[in-house]
């Protein structure tokens, strides 16, 4: 067996040294289809891998629910409470956005003010003790400044804003304790809570689904609830075209493929068919015969098809960029993530296709040796 | 082509004479099992059965008329193939490859690729690859054509050398060199389509 082995690497290997130019249309041939397949699921890889990072960045679980000042509290937090309770939300954080703003000595200008429960174990880690937590990126985290509001001094502990703060307001911003606010009564300008629920999408819906409902009977009309329902059904919408131009790209390309490597086979045996026919007189099985074409086929095709997607994922920034994809989103291409994403179905097509390509030879497989060999 | 064919064949050089076209290869590709017949049985030893794949690998040689060796790889690989496929040991196919390749003057050239030999060397080549696993039935189909007289007696002395009176060896030749040699000579003679065999003993 191994000497068949030898046998057909020489000769694949001295075929393909005699007849460049057809290694070099074969290769070629597959390089253009892979290339074009692969350019497709690149764009799509992209754009899925940048709502992924929108949705990183605004949290897959998170939402944040805005309220303006309702007069009479006619949507007070235990109805809130009692939504999230039934979702398993871990994470509740709850703010109201004063009419109040407070001067830094970071620099000459003001910083809007918000309030927060004293009993935030988030808070008090934040503060270390302070009344006040000024969150911004301005100056490194952990330190203590003075700030004033209105009248009043304080210290406030100085904290770096994550992807979540980022979302509930400007940068800088100040948060002090509920207790410690200068002026009781001071109304509020904006009731922000800000939650995280345990469970995954269905239980988002529903959750949201829940909130504007009672709002709604509540009469509460200023209600917005910020939620990454949108990204999440973008990313899921994406992800299902993509299956079906995967679906196409298998068996599309894969047939193109197949037919042109078939046709070139077909012509090639033409001339190797005394050479199969001679191999099996010495009671070589006609499916080695095949195989041994298979092989050389499915070389040729994943060398192909590896050049292919290196040129591709190389030039897919400057092809996206042309067609006006932000450099943001393209830097988001990861060759490791878009082969374990999209890898199954490009090799799934080229093989499909190189397999196919060889039923020209595995019917020749069928003539009767005395009537091929003279 | 042949009706109501019944031949049986001994061990020993058997001719198969006749002009062309009057189906003497056919007879030899229905013996090797490379023809399937239409109707009725062809038998081979050891087994008494229909040539199979097993047959073809491990007691057949056959040396046709054109094509005989692998055109990408050297006369050792085309040996070492035939040989590796009849599971033949790797010292048993030394040995043999020495004793023929000096027999017929092939010792120099066993590394050489078949198109860089001429039509005589590739003819002896290929009797030496036909019986390098010592086949039980050698079946050989013009194997003197187009071979000079020098290159014809030593395949000739081959085919006695191998043959002798132990396996039977089936030549179907128009050269009377040859049919001098045989213990059998059988004229195929075309007729309404059909092929009558003449035993003539020698």
């Amino acid at each position: 067996m191994s000497a068949l082995l030898r046998y057909f690497a020489k000769d694949i290997w001295v075929g393909w040294r005699a007849s460049p130019f057809v290694v070099g249309a074969k290769l070629m041939t597959i390089a253009l289809l892979t290339g074009a397949g692969t350019v497709i699921l690149v764009c799509f890889h992209v754009f899925v891998e940048e709502a992924r990072l929108r949705l990183e960045q605004i949290g897959a679980r998170s939402m944040i629910i805005r309220r303006g000042p309702s007069p009479g509290h006619h949507l007070d937090n235990l109805w809130l409470e009692d939504v999230m309770n039934s979702a398993g939300a871990p994470v509740w954080h709850h703010f109201d956005r004063l009419i109040l703003v407070a001067d830094t000595e970071l620099g000459d200008f003001s910083v809007p003010v918000f309030s927060i429960d004293p009993e935030d174990r988030w808070f008090q880690e934040c503060a270390t003790g302070a009344p006040a937590v000024l969150l911004t990126n301005r100056v490194p985290g952990a330190s203590v400044v003075d700030v004033r509001v209105g009248a009043a001094r304080m210290n406030a502990t100085t904290r770096n804003r994550n992807s979540w703060v980022e979302r509930v307001g400007p940068d800088p911003l100040l948060l002090i304790s509920r207790d410690r606010i200068p002026r009781q009564g001071t109304y509020e300008l904006e009731r922000i809570d800000y939650l995280e629920i345990a469970g995954g999408k269905g239980q988002m819906l529903s959750t949201v689904s829940a909130i504007e409902t009672l709002a709604r009977e509540a009469g509460e009309r200023s209600l917005v609830v910020q939620h990454p329902l949108a990204i999440l059904e973008e990313i899921e919408r994406l992800q299902a075209t993509q299956r079906v131009w995967e679906y196409w790209i298998v068996m599309g390309f894969g047939g193109a493929l197949a037919l042109v490597m078939g046709a070139i086979s077909a012509l090639e045996y033409r001339e190797q068919r005394y050479v199969g026919a001679l191999l099996r007189s010495f009671g070589v099985h006609p499916a080695v015969v095949v195989l041994r074409h298979w092989v050389e086929a499915a070389l040729l095709g994943n060398a192909g098809l590896l050049a292919a997607a290196w040129i591709a994922l190389g030039l897919a920034p400057l092809i996206l960029g042309s067609l006006g994809v932000p450099a943001s989103a393209t830097a988001q291409l990861d060759a490791a993530r878009f082969w374990a994403t999209n890898g199954p179905a490009l090799v799934g097509f080229v093989n499909t296709g190189c397999l196919l390509s060889v039923i020209p030879v595995g019917l020749a497989g069928f003539e009767e040796i005395g009537r091929v060999l003279q | 082509m042949f009706v109501n064919l019944n031949c049986d064949f001994e061990a020993g050089i058997t001719v198969l004479r006749g002009p062309s076209g009057c189906g003497k290869s056919t007879l030899l590709r229905l013996v090797a099992g490379y023809l399937r017949p239409q109707t009725g049985l062809v038998t081979v030893p050891p087994s008494g059965c229909p040539p199979t794949r097993a047959f073809q690998q491990r007691h057949l040689g056959f040396l046709f008329q054109s094509l005989n060796l692998l055109p990408n790889v050297s006369l050792w690989q085309n040996l070492e193939l035939a040989a590796s496929l009849a599971k033949v040991s790797r010292d048993d196919f030394a040995q043999r490859v020495a004793s023929w390749g000096s027999r017929l003057g092939l010792d120099e050239l066993w590394q050489e690729a078949p198109a860089r030999l001429s039509v005589g060397q590739q003819q002896r080549a290929a009797f030496v690859r036909a019986v390098i696993h010592e086949p039980l039935v050698l079946c050989l189909d013009e194997p003197t054509s187009g071979l000079d007289d020098e290159n014809c007696e030593k395949l000739r002395q081959a085919f006695l050398t191998f043959a002798g009176a132990s396996h039977p060896c089936l030549i179907a030749s128009h050269d009377e060199r040859l049919a001098a040699s045989a213990n059998r000579v059988i004229e195929c003679r075309e007729w309404s389509r059909q092929t009558v065999l003449d035993n003539q003993a020698h």
